[in-house]
């Protein structure tokens, strides 16, 4: 209980005043860390970074949506044949490429790693843009049918010289949509529209006036989980 | 800080004073085992034991992560097996502490201060084994933290109706609350211990652990507010945790778990095991550490009587169960029942009652109480016995359910064994150190019995 | 659909693999020895905390240079084709995905499919991935190439063109089909004296050149001695069929077939009997001698037992009052031919039409055939053959032990081996060339009923193979002709003019079917037996002390050609739930009397040869018969089948290929464990597997929903659920293998299935119920049973099992973390866990074969049966397109669709009219352990026993 008497010459503090003060702050310190720690991890796995919003990925051919999609106005089914009737939107066979550029712009440096593709028989390897992992199962066609615009997941492409994310496409932003659909389906001539029609709630009134949408009939299952994982 | 008590009871008390103690010697007594460092080859070989089974423990995990539970032998059906047999033991140890420290104390039973430190640290330790066995169990442990509420990216939240959760908060609640009614217990002693410390750095190291602890009144007035507080607090724990682990059984619909009596039961079982193992620990320490003076006999001799208490009621537990099965007449619960008695497992059962309902009657005679080596080996068949429960109420139900083609056996494989018995060497080796380096007895709480003996005359 | 094969190439996503565990772990092979072990433990205890979550990969995406022809959707092709069974024709429908064949369907167009499978059809699409498939020709055992044979096989051919053909030999396997019949016709043709043998292990389908076709839809009785029809014949999938919609409950009512079975060991069908008399073989002339003579009204001998008694005396008396009944015997084709001179009387006698005759379409009996391997073996001895080509088929393990075919083979000069693998003979044969898989190559088969079907490939050959055609052509031109052409060849008439037979060929294809008008066939069915009405009377084999030895393809790997398929290993048998072996299997008598338990091991001895095997005891086996299985104790020919069982070959003698008498048996002394996933097969008293009498068809169900606490869930749209009915359901596994081959489920090999850690998500149960000598039995197969108030969901901490707006038990993949609490409180235990890292080794060609659609489950998670929630899916969307609602049998599981007794119905219990809820509205629907209100979505039909037939003693009160 009490500490030694104080006559006796051992007798000296322990711990000097400033002692004590270091050791207070550094434990004030410790929670402090602690939490910033805590809420810049939380950041950080949210962030567009990691998220890899906005940040194209090294291409085989520097491809431009801007020019293609946006200037020209190729029809995003032009090279993404089988979105409407198949699983995998379907990219651009080499084929498709120089359905222009065997007449266009066909000694041009930019474009030597399509014609030595045609030229070899060697595919072109893209790199994914918007990447899904592997345990979900996402159908292109029914979304089409079902009047969701391509920019609603990958953004305005028209106004990307390079390709990039323009979404989280996290379960959260897929579930916001199919737990309410209608907002989001636009009458099917704006589905291929370079307009952009965001995720977010807003866009809907104006997009569902048209009566050209088709209903979803029986949306209950949409926010089942094995209407994606399967 | 002790409650007043009235003189008979304070002439029940086992009065160190009558043993000629003083507050000098006490202190002398007890802090000499951290600071002098008394029987080193006790120390030793316990400390290396224990040390031994750590690095098993290891090894286990470290190929349990490689290769994924199928290291053990748990199959379909008998999807849970050591793991879970394993947490449940653990975990009933884990409840002798907090109940000697928290409820004893409300109840005035003065005769726990000798051993509530050393029962609160086993406590401690005991949860941590069990701790780590819910994660080790996961067939993706590194997803262990989906099973803790936070904002994912998923927007998905744990499914609360699983006891499973109730389990996190149970079990979380109950380690910090335990370590903080430990750890502010200690406050005094480690101040004192600061005193003796002989070398700077062990000064400063006690120091630092005390807060500047220096036992003026407005610190004894805060700390016995606080302490009185948190015994408050730990005690509806003591019931809570096991209750909850005993619904993880209960809510299934699985014959041999889904039953009432599983929450008063696990919680009676877990006092049983928990007192069992203090006496299992108690008995060689106090010999090695010559702390008899301060455990005495009739120390020993009350905590028998509680094991024979709890005994009895695991004893009913086991009565209604059968009881149960027989007069509900279900055709599956008949079934379980006759099959534990006489099915593949029938020897692990028997073996079962022979531990726990028929060992614990010796206690019966007076003699037998007082007799350290009865009580130590009667106290290891409790624990032996525990665990078999616990197996028994696992694997009996589960090998043998409703459907016949899926009957299956469970055989436990050698990383099941080095698993268990490296959770038991993580147990030993906290043990020792906190042996080690902290005062094992609460010398303030002995000498404030001393300073009651000498008021009253 | 289209003739155009596609090499797997394109864009092409590839299984899909959950990839959230530590790189270390995720690709860890089964064995893992322990200093690999410690060298990786570091490292990956380091990783094991970091790789929880992963930042969004970046995969590759690989289009086409120059894209194939385009159809609506490019991923999913599908290919009508044929398996071959056994020389058979057995109609499919090949699934192939980003140019993967993936799945094998039966077509519904085809006579002997109408739109089922049996299992090895559903696991045939493994065996085209076989990593231990031959994938070069071999020349003394070092690997060599087709130009080298070509180049030695045309330095011979000058001088057999010389001697026309004289020393040369050929050998084959029965086959039905047209092209290789063509050329092996045109060979010796070119070349008279050439001979021609063929050896098959299995069975032959008709009796000397005349086959019998049954009526199983139109006959009341049917008596059966030792056939297997349901289950092992070329038509057996249309037998099943016809034999189901005579036992199948409608309405309350049942128009029921009266089933009599005579065997001395178990057969599915055997099972599905109604009087089932397990006699030895030596007893078989006696009994039916007493039924013929009782039918002319005299006494059964006092000798007989109670049961055979019985047995006859119900069968007389179904049999009695004729006319307006349609009867018909079937006789099993391991029996002795007098057996069936018998049944043809039987059948003259009560058959009228619903038997019929035709000519044999294998070429068993062709008339160039020289014989079998004994007068192969014969001509070699006596120097007459110094070429030999061994085509498609694997002498050296499959002849009888009395038959020296090794040394044989070893004699002759030049031996060329075409296989699939480098098996037995390949070994012992100077050339081994690789034989193409049926999904990789031009061919043409036919089908019992005699209708054609042209094979046609889904993939370029994956490895340098060839087909049995193309070699034979090769042989007799010296110059290389593709299947293509040749099969073309064959069905192309001289008078055709190019568009119409491009035409027609398209429509072949495209139906899987020849049409009659092309067909080759003669018609003439052979009237040559005279009507003779009166019993011969049979003579036994007698029994010459010792017990009898019955020999049976194996149910899974047949007469070993499957053996190297995983699937088919790890397929529970009928009957024993063993897998991955095989067993002597003996009637518990006998194991009393030698004090045998399972596992024990004996040597049978029959005239100095010996075999050793560990015992299964199994009820209903005739006394003192011992059944093994062929198919085992392979030395080569892949992996997977090596070392497995025990080789039931080395006790068959040529006299006596199925079944021979006065084998001595011992025991062994020691003992051998026997891998089994149904280790209780009795009920215990339990209402599980129901049965009912006939005469209580429209008893009142017992009220289906007790009271519950829970809220019921709503369903505004559809409300899956399933009824499968115990009556038709015979236990023939079809269900289960192509369940794991729609939903990726792994193999874990035998020691993990000896833990209790099989992963098929539907399985059969069988139990036996009811005293005598021959036990009732009862398949069950149990799948999830998708519970209204499912006791896993409710426990799950995570939410990884849901229920879905449709009632559906979702199980989340990528959400479980593994607590198994789901198993434990489920009462079904269906449900599986990955308790290690059950996937295929990175980079095996088996994951060519994985659903796109359903994810691969990584180690650690619970999976099970998900109603193929994938194909809910998928017509969904097809639906929700058209704007419409799913049409009643749009979306059938791979279980449902495999069944060929129809025993499975799925379907949306929100349709008043969908064949689902019409089941589930019979009286004799009922919930397996339906008083734990678990509501199940699977319901049962109970099986129908007719009162009139079976003994009280064989039906459970």
């Amino acid at each position: 209980m009490q500490p030694a008497p104080p006559n006796d010459p051992s007798h000296r503090p322990l711990f000097t005043a400033r002692a004590t003060h270091a050791v207070r702050i550094a434990l004030l310190g410790l929670g402090i860390a602690g939490s910033a720690a805590a809420y810049t991890t939380y950041e950080y796995f949210h962030s567009p970074y990691w998220n890899r919003i906005g940040i194209a990925p090294d291409q085989p051919v520097l491809f431009s949506h801007r020019h293609h999609a946006g200037e020209l106005r190729i029809d995003c089914r032009f090279c993404h044949t089988t979105v409407e009737t198949s699983a995998n939107a379907g990219m651009p066979s080499t084929q498709t490429c120089l359905t222009c550029h065997s007449q266009l712009f066909r000694d041009e440096p930019m474009l030597r790693p399509v014609m030595i593709s045609a030229e070899e028989n060697k595919p072109l390897v893209w790199t994914q843009v918007a990447t899904l992992p592997d345990h979900v199962h996402f159908n292109h066609s029914i979304h089409i049918a079902k009047g969701i615009a391509c920019a609603s997941c990958h953004g305005d492409v028209t106004t990307m010289a390079l390709t990039a994310k323009a979404h989280e496409l996290t379960m959260r932003e897929c579930l916001d949509c199919h737990r309410n659909p209608e907002p989001h389906q636009v009458p099917a001539s704006k589905v291929f529209s370079s307009r952009p029609v965001s995720l977010s709630r807003d866009a809907g009134p104006t997009a569902t006036s048209e009566a050209t949408t088709l209903p979803v009939v029986h949306p209950a299952p949409l926010t089942s989980c094995s209407t994606c994982h399967h | 800080m002790i409650p007043k008590a009235t003189s008979e009871e304070v002439s029940d008390i086992p009065n160190p004073a009558w043993a000629g103690e003083t507050f000098a010697s006490v202190t002398e007594g007890v802090a000499r085992v951290p600071l002098k460092h008394p029987s080193p080859r006790f120390w030793w070989t316990g400390f290396l034991v224990g040390f031994a089974g750590l690095l098993a423990l290891m090894v286990s995990i470290g190929w349990l992560f490689l290769r994924g539970v199928g290291v053990w032998g748990i199959n379909m059906p008998v999807a849970w097996g050591f793991a879970i047999v394993n947490f449940v033991w653990w975990i009933g140890i884990g409840h002798a502490g907090t109940f000697i420290s928290a409820i004893l104390l409300l109840l005035y039973q003065r005769w726990r201060t000798s051993i509530s430190r050393f029962t609160e640290a086993m406590t401690l330790f005991a949860v941590a084994c069990a701790g780590i066995y819910p994660i080790l169990h996961l067939g993706r442990p590194q997803f262990f933290y989906w099973l803790i509420p936070y904002p994912d990216t998923m927007g998905l939240w744990p499914q609360f109706r699983s006891p499973l959760i109730w389990d996190v908060f149970a079990v979380s609640t109950y380690a910090t609350v335990s370590l903080l009614f430990w750890y502010v217990g200690l406050l005094p002693d480690l101040a004192t211990m600061r005193d003796r410390a002989t070398s700077l750095a062990k000064k400063r190291i006690y120091g630092l652990m005390s807060f500047g602890w220096r036992g003026d009144g407005r610190h004894w007035a805060h700390y016995e507010r606080l302490y009185l507080t948190l015994a408050g607090l730990a005690a509806p724990l003591v019931v809570s945790v096991h209750s909850i682990v005993g619904l993880d059984f209960a809510v299934a619909n699985l014959p041999g778990w889904h039953s009432t009596i599983f929450p008063p039961y696990f919680v009676a079982g877990a006092i049983f095991s928990g007192f069992a193992m203090v006496l299992t620990l108690t008995i060689p320490v106090r010999k090695f550490y010559g702390l008899k003076a301060y455990i005495t006999d009739r120390h020993l001799e009350l905590m028998a009587k509680v094991l024979m208490a709890m005994g009895w009621i695991v004893i009913y537990g086991y009565f209604a169960e059968f009881f149960e099965a027989w007069r509900a007449g279900d055709i599956f619960d008949r079934f379980m029942s006759v099959n534990r008695a006489v099915g593949p497992y029938a020897f692990w059962f028997w073996l079962l009652m022979a531990c726990n309902v028929l060992s614990p009657q010796i206690l019966w005679f007076r003699a037998m109480r007082r007799n350290t080596v009865v009580l130590f080996i009667v106290s290891l068949l409790v624990n032996v016995g525990m665990w078999l429960e616990r197996f028994i109420i696992v694997v009996t139900s589960l090998h043998r359910d409703y459907l016949p083609s899926s009957w299956g056996m469970y055989v436990p494989t050698f990383w099941d064994w080095s698993t268990f018995l490296g959770t038991g060497g993580l147990f030993l080796t906290l043990l020792f150190v906190f042996l080690r380096f902290l005062p094992a007895i609460s010398m303030m709480e002995m000498r404030s019995l001393v300073a009651e003996k000498e008021t009253h005359g | 659909m289209s003739e155009h094969c596609h090499k797997p190439i394109g864009h092409d996503p590839g299984p899909r693999r959950t990839a959230e565990f530590f790189p270390g772990a995720t690709h860890w092979p089964a064995d893992l020895s322990r200093r690999e072990f410690l060298q990786l433990m570091g490292a990956s205890l380091a990783l094991a905390g970091l790789t929880a979550c992963g930042r969004p990969t970046q995969e590759k995406i690989v289009p086409y240079v120059i894209p194939p022809e385009m159809t609506p959707s490019p991923d999913v092709m599908w290919y009508a084709t044929a398996l071959p069974w056994q020389g058979y024709a057995r109609g499919i429908l090949a699934r192939s995905v980003h140019g993967r064949p993936v799945k094998l369907e039966g077509n519904p167009d085809h006579p002997e499919s109408l739109g089922a499978t049996d299992a090895v059809t559903q696991a045939a699409i493994l065996s085209l991935y076989d990593p231990d498939r031959s994938a070069a020709p071999r020349r003394a055992g070092q690997v060599a190439t087709w130009d080298l044979f070509e180049r030695e096989w045309s330095g011979r051919l000058p001088e057999i063109k010389t001697r026309r053909g004289a020393g040369f030999a050929l050998l084959t396997e029965p086959t039905t089909s047209p092209t290789e019949l063509r050329e092996i016709g045109a060979l010796l043709e070119a070349w008279p004296e050439v001979q021609w043998f063929q050896h098959t292990a299995l069975p032959r389908f008709d009796q000397d050149g005349v086959q019998s076709d049954f009526d199983f839809a139109a006959a009341d009785v049917i008596l059966s001695v030792g056939s297997d029809f349901l289950f092992h014949h070329p038509s057996s999938l249309r037998f099943a069929r016809a034999f189901s919609s005579r036992r199948r409950v409608e309405n309350g009512r049942a128009n029921l077939n009266r089933f009599f079975a005579i065997e001395p060991t178990f057969t599915l069908t055997g099972a599905q009997a109604d009087a089932r008399l397990a006699a030895a073989p030596s007893r078989m002339p006696a009994l039916l001698n007493a039924l013929a003579r009782s039918m002319d009204g005299s006494e059964i001998p006092a000798s007989f037992t109670v049961d055979e008694r019985e047995f006859i005396l119900s069968l007389a008396a179904h049999l009695a009052g004729g006319r307006q009944k349609k009867i018909l015997c079937i006789v099993g084709e391991e029996m002795p031919v007098e057996f069936h001179q018998w049944a043809g009387v039987f059948n003259r006698r009560f058959g009228g039409d619903t038997v019929n005759h035709t000519p044999a379409l294998r070429s068993d009996g062709a008339p160039l055939c020289r014989g079998g391997l004994t007068e192969m073996v014969a001509a070699i001895d006596a120097g007459k053959i110094s070429g030999l080509c061994i085509l498609g088929t694997n002498p050296v393990y499959t002849a009888p032990a009395d038959v020296e075919v090794t040394a044989a083979i070893r004699q002759v000069a030049w031996t060329v081996h075409l296989g699939s693998h480098v098996d037995e003979t390949a070994e012992h044969c100077l050339w081994h060339l690789p034989q193409s898989h049926f999904l990789e190559t031009w061919s043409d088969l036919r089908a019992y009923s005699g209708s054609a079907t042209l094979l046609q490939p889904l993939v370029e050959p994956l490895n340098d193979s060839r087909s049995t055609g193309e070699v034979v052509n090769f042989l007799r031109t010296g110059a290389r002709s593709g299947a293509y052409d040749l099969v073309r060849g064959t069905w192309r008439r001289d008078n055709d003019n190019e568009s119409d037979f491009e035409t027609q060929w398209h429509a072949w294809l495209n139906r899987g079917v020849v049409d009659a008008t092309r067909d080759v066939r003669s018609e003439t069915a052979s009237k040559s037996s005279p009507v003779e009405r009166i019993f011969p009377v049979l003579t036994g084999s007698d029994s010459r002390g010792g017990v009898t030895l019955l020999v049976r393809a194996d149910a899974s790997v047949s007469d070993g050609r499957w053996a190297n398929n995983a699937w088919l290993q790890e397929l529970p048998r009928p009957f024993t739930a063993l897998v991955w072996e095989n067993a002597a299997l003996i009637d518990a008598a006998l194991a009393k009397r030698m004090e045998l338990q399972n596992g024990d091991v004996i040597v049978c001895e029959a005239n100095g040869r010996k075999l050793e095997a560990p015992v299964w005891i199994l009820p209903g086996q005739a006394a003192d018969c011992v059944t093994v299985a062929l198919g085992y104790g392979r030395t080569h020919g892949g992996e997977t089948a090596r070392d497995r069982g025990f080789s039931a070959y080395r006790l068959r003698t040529v006299a006596n290929l199925w079944q021979q008498a006065g084998v001595s048996i011992r025991r062994a002394g020691r003992r051998q464990t026997l891998v089994s996933t149904q280790r209780h097969f009795t009920m215990e008293g339990r209402d599980l597997a129901r049965m009912t009498k006939e005469t209580d068809l429209s008893r009142q169900p017992e009220s289906r929903n007790p009271a519950s606490l829970f809220p019921s869930w709503p369903y505004e749209s559809y409300a899956w659920g399933m009824s499968i009915d115990l009556s038709t359901c015979f236990g023939c596994n079809a269900c289960v293998v192509a369940c794991q081959a729609e939903n990726n489920i792994p193999v874990v090999g035998r020691d993990q299935v000896s833990r209790g850690r099989e992963m098929h998500w539907i399985r059969i149960d069988r139990y036996y119920t009811g005293e005598g000598a021959s036990p009732r039995v009862v398949h069950q197969p149990v799948p999830c049973m998708h519970c209204e108030n499912a006791p896993c969901e409710v426990v799950c901490p995570v939410g990884a099992t849901v229920h879905t707006s449709e009632g559906l038990n979702d199980m989340v993949y990528n959400r479980c973390v593994g607590t198994r609490y789901c198993s434990n409180n489920c009462p079904y235990k269906v449900r599986r866990f990955n308790f290690l890292d059950y996937r295929a080794p990175a980079g095996s060609p088996v994951y060519l074969q994985t659903n796109p659609d359903v994810t691969v489950r990584e180690r650690g998670v619970m999976e099970k049966c998900t109603y193929c929630v994938q194909r809910i899916n998928a017509g969904r969307i097809a639906a929700e397109k058209e704007n419409r609602r799913i049409r009643d049998g749009e979306i059938r599981p791979a279980c449902q669709q495999a069944c060929p007794a129809e025993a499975i119905i799925f379907g949306d219990l929100n349709d008043p009219q969908s064949r689902v809820v019409q089941r589930k509205r019979e009286a004799i629907s009922y919930a397996l352990l339906g008083e734990l209100d678990t509501r199940p979505r699977t319901t049962y039909l109970a099986k129908i026993v007719p009162a009139d037939v079976a003994t009280e003693r064989t039906i459970p009160s």
